[in-house]
């Protein structure tokens, strides 16, 4: 076929049929053709899972993943820089975009110019085509951030901020800086060998997120003690540490018991498999009696704290050996 | 002329556009469900009229499923290489009206495995391309055109966004209910990581 043809000319269930052909980005590249074409890709309500900004060190990223099976990337290269200085690491505004490389499952990629789209402009334009709600999370992976931190907040402050992911190479003050700048976010998701050591990074535990992951590797040799756990004010919290002893989690769960992490309702630290639960131990100078769990027909232990609260423990067994503990009031 | 018996050796007539018409075998006939919700039990008395394309196109569109009447039931678009030559054929010998036409007829006959293979193509003529290369292909709907759609797609986002909130009620619910939220979060968020940043590198 040689002349171009008008999709809108087709009948709508043929439309739909050569959208659901589209991958993301042609989506997204259809979108840019016009308002209405945009509009068209809008009506037909595709969805992304979760979009999430990384602000790389030569390059700003968006990716998107869609379901399980497609992941796209758009990656915005800047401006060929004007001078050869070097600039001051954490003052550099975010740039307007001039070369654009769009990747479906980091592999087919198209480069295109940008059509003068702000990098808040792009992620407008994804959450709108894609009928995603005005949240995304934020990837960190760099020691310190090349960019100014407020001009990063400037690119989220139309969206909220679902996480912060701490992972790579990120550093502990870089994470500091972001959540002074950008608090509010319902997870902290903590993957970078350079937080090991939490009491390096206690302003970070006691925020107020809904959940905060520390650890997702044991490559990442994570030793946070009995303090830093009871300051974490999450209501979900996910540590994977090996160096959490059966008598560490016996005097937390005493801590508990008297009103330490009144906001946590649910709680699992994961071992590595070869972990050996002493329970006598774990359970040494508490009340507590033994039930099952309904559907899992797992055993439970069940203790009180001082309130009348009540707190459930289950210990894992199987491939990962984890220790759950839950509240149920 | 015809009744509705299951035999593929039975003809139907058709009438196009230009009133006339032509024989289809009742095999290739049935893989239009627009016909079989019509016609197959109760049966034609005379012409099956088919008057809103003409007679080419709608002797295209059956030349197609005389071709495939032994094929299996369609089940999805196939890639660009599955294709078989006489298929290739089929689509590199139309122009672009008589592929269009193609498209409409085979929407209206409600012929899954053509109309899907159609648009399939156009799907796959887009890959790859930029904007400025997707407009060499695609000409844009007006905003008249759009705004008769949008109104409709309105109302059924509205009727979508209810069903979806309610179920997101049900999902928070359940969130708060399960025994080890935490387990599922861990999850989710593991997924978003493993696929590229859960790695520390050297850099």
């Amino acid at each position: 076929m040689s002349a171009a043809f008008s999709l809108l000319g087709l009948p709508k269930n043929a439309q739909r049929k050569v959208l659901n052909g589209f991958d993301a980005v042609q989506l997204i590249n259809f979108s840019l053709l016009s308002n209405n074409a945009k509009t068209l890709v809008r009506s037909l309500n595709f969805t992304i899972a979760q979009i999430t900004l990384c602000a790389d060190e030569d390059f700003i990223e968006i990716q998107a993943i869609v379901d399980k099976e497609q992941s796209v990337g758009w990656i915005f290269y800047p401006p060929e820089p004007s001078s050869r200085i070097q600039p001051v690491r954490g003052t550099v505004p975010i740039f307007v975009p001039n070369l654009v490389k769009a990747e479906k499952n980091f592999e087919e990629t198209i480069y295109f110019k940008n059509p003068k789209m702000s990098i808040s402009e792009w992620l407008t334009l994804i959450i709108e085509v894609f009928n995603h709600p005005p949240i995304l999370d934020i990837l960190w992976t760099k020691p310190d951030c090349l960019f100014d931190m407020k001009s990063i907040k400037g690119i989220v402050e139309r969206f909220n901020v679902g996480s912060h992911f701490f992972t790579r190479n990120c550093g502990v003050e870089c994470a500091q800086l972001a959540l002074r700048t950008m608090s509010e976010s319902r997870t902290l998701a903590i993957a970078s060998p350079a937080f090991a050591n939490p009491a390096e990074y206690q302003d970070i535990l006691i925020l107020n997120s809904k959940s905060i992951f520390i650890g997702f590797s044991f490559d990442f040799d994570l030793k946070i003690s009995l303090d830093d756990i009871l300051i974490i004010n999450s209501k979900l919290i996910h540590i994977m540490s090996r160096h959490i002893t059966d008598k560490t989690i016996n005097r937390y769960l005493k801590h508990w018991i008297q009103g330490s992490n009144p906001r946590m309702e649910n709680m699992r630290l994961e071992f590595e498999p070869n972990r050996i639960f002493d329970e006598e131990v774990i359970l040494r100078g508490l009340k507590y009696r033994r039930a099952r769990l309904i559907r899992q027909n797992q055993p439970k232990i069940c203790i009180r704290r001082k309130d009348g609260t009540n707190g459930i423990i289950v210990l894992h067994l199987a491939e990962t050996r984890c220790f759950d503990f839950y509240v149920s009031n | 002329m015809t009744s509705p018996a299951s035999s593929s050796e039975v003809k139907y007539l058709i009438e196009s556009s230009e009133g006339n018409t032509f024989d289809v075998s009742g095999a290739a006939l049935r893989q239009s469900n627009t016909f079989n919700a019509m016609f197959l039990n109760i049966g034609a008395d005379g012409p099956i009229p088919f008057t809103d394309y003409n007679e080419a196109t709608l002797k295209k569109v059956f030349e197609y499923c005389e071709h495939s009447v032994n094929e299996e039931n369609y089940s999805g678009p196939k890639h660009q290489d599955d294709l078989s030559k006489w298929d290739l054929n089929f689509f590199n010998e139309m122009d672009q009206k008589m592929f269009i036409d193609v498209i409409n007829a085979s929407n209206f006959l409600d012929i899954e495995r053509l109309t899907s293979y159609c648009c399939e193509r156009i799907a796959r003529m887009l890959r790859g391309k930029n904007t400025q290369e997707m407009i060499k292909v695609i000409t844009l709907p007006t905003a008249e055109e759009l705004e008769a759609k949008q109104k409709v797609e309105e109302k059924k986002a509205a009727a979508a966004k209810k069903v979806a909130e309610k179920a997101a009620e049900t999902a928070e619910k359940t969130e708060t209910l399960e025994e080890l939220p935490v387990q599922q979060l861990v999850q989710t968020t593991r997924n978003k990581l493993t696929r590229k940043y859960l790695s520390f590198s050297n850099e």
